[in-house]
């Protein structure tokens, strides 16, 4: 029975993810998607969580590549 | 309404100039822009976009910082500079196409790496402060100057296919260190973009300007304009309250 998943939308691709996880850190989070976390801002309900910080199961997180050009 | 009295206060140039622009926002608010002053950090890819746009729409005064000189491969986007300027300052080369787009509006160009005494000695009497930044790096300091003053920062950045935005103000958002905290502020890579990317983003960035200097609309206080040139669409990521701890302090 699945019960446990975060969702993730990732902006810059458009993709909407789900993950059979209880919890995990931003950090392992950005590791399972493959993408940096210098480069990545992570938003859960409107608020920005950074690498230590748990994303529980029934969540849902945005994930956007900052860019840093001009 | 608009009052007789504003109108009075534009010169005959001004009016004329300014008469597809006056129905909308009035003698008043062409006054507000002839008032205003506003420093733009960076005069690259972004800031040749706001710089012609702040000037041709008539803002009093406009003080843009800049060490660079114009290279080969910033001509597909940066608009202000030419093939026969390569090698110029670009603070120089900008004041001078701009000087002749309006000669109404006083110009100070500084030709200088953007630091914490080159923002302290520029950022006084200004009302919106403008990201036209590369790097995180000097973004933050002056995100830090502009946070110490109490000014407005509507902040940019662009790369690829995609760009952010959002607009800084002490007392109703994060600061922007806090709100991108995380980021790496010592990358400085190269910029790479498509042409129109830093041109949209950097009249979005005016756009802000205007509503904060004009009082109008809503200017995207907490939110993040999350802009992608490949979709038909733009994402808004709404910001609550953040708590910041001492991340925003001087």
């Amino acid at each position: 029975m699945r019960v446990v998943v975060i969702r993730v939308k990732i902006l810059e691709t458009n993709q909407q993810v789900e993950l059979d996880v209880k919890s995990t850190t931003v950090r392992e989070l950005l590791l399972r998607l493959g993408l940096t976390l210098s480069e990545h801002i992570v938003f859960k309900n409107g608020e920005v969580i950074t690498e230590d910080d748990i994303v529980e199961d029934n969540s849902e997180v945005v994930v956007f590549t900052v860019k840093s050009g001009g | 309404m608009d009052s007789l009295e504003a109108c009075s206060e534009l010169t005959s140039e001004e009016l004329e100039r300014y008469s597809r622009q006056i129905p909308v926002i009035g003698c008043s608010g062409q006054l507000v822009l002839k008032k205003s002053r506003i420093l733009v950090a960076g005069v690259g890819g972004l800031g040749s976009i706001v710089l012609y746009y702040l000037v041709a729409a008539g803002v009093g005064e406009v003080v843009f910082i800049d060490d660079g000189v114009v290279e080969l491969s910033n001509l597909q986007r940066q608009i202000l500079y030419s093939t026969g300027e390569i090698g110029e300052s670009k603070v120089l080369v900008a004041e001078r196409k701009l000087r002749a787009l309006n000669p109404g509006v006083k110009l100070v160009p500084v030709q200088a790496v953007i630091s914490e005494s080159t923002l302290e000695e520029h950022i006084r009497g200004v009302d919106v402060v403008i990201d036209a930044l590369d790097n995180w790096e000097t973004r933050f300091i002056l995100d830090r100057v502009a946070w110490r003053h109490w000014k407005p920062l509507v902040h940019a950045g662009v790369g690829e296919y995609y760009g952010q935005l959002t607009v800084i103000k002490r007392g109703v958002t994060p600061c922007l260190r806090c709100l991108f905290r995380g980021v790496g502020s010592s990358s400085r890579g190269r910029v790479v973009v498509l042409a129109t990317i830093p041109g949209l983003l950097g009249l979005l960035e005016v756009n802000e300007a205007f509503k904060i200097l004009l009082g109008i609309g809503e200017p995207m206080y907490n939110k993040i304009l999350v802009f992608n040139g490949k979709k038909p669409s733009i994402d808004v990521i709404e910001v609550k309250a953040l708590d910041c701890g001492d991340i925003c302090s001087d």
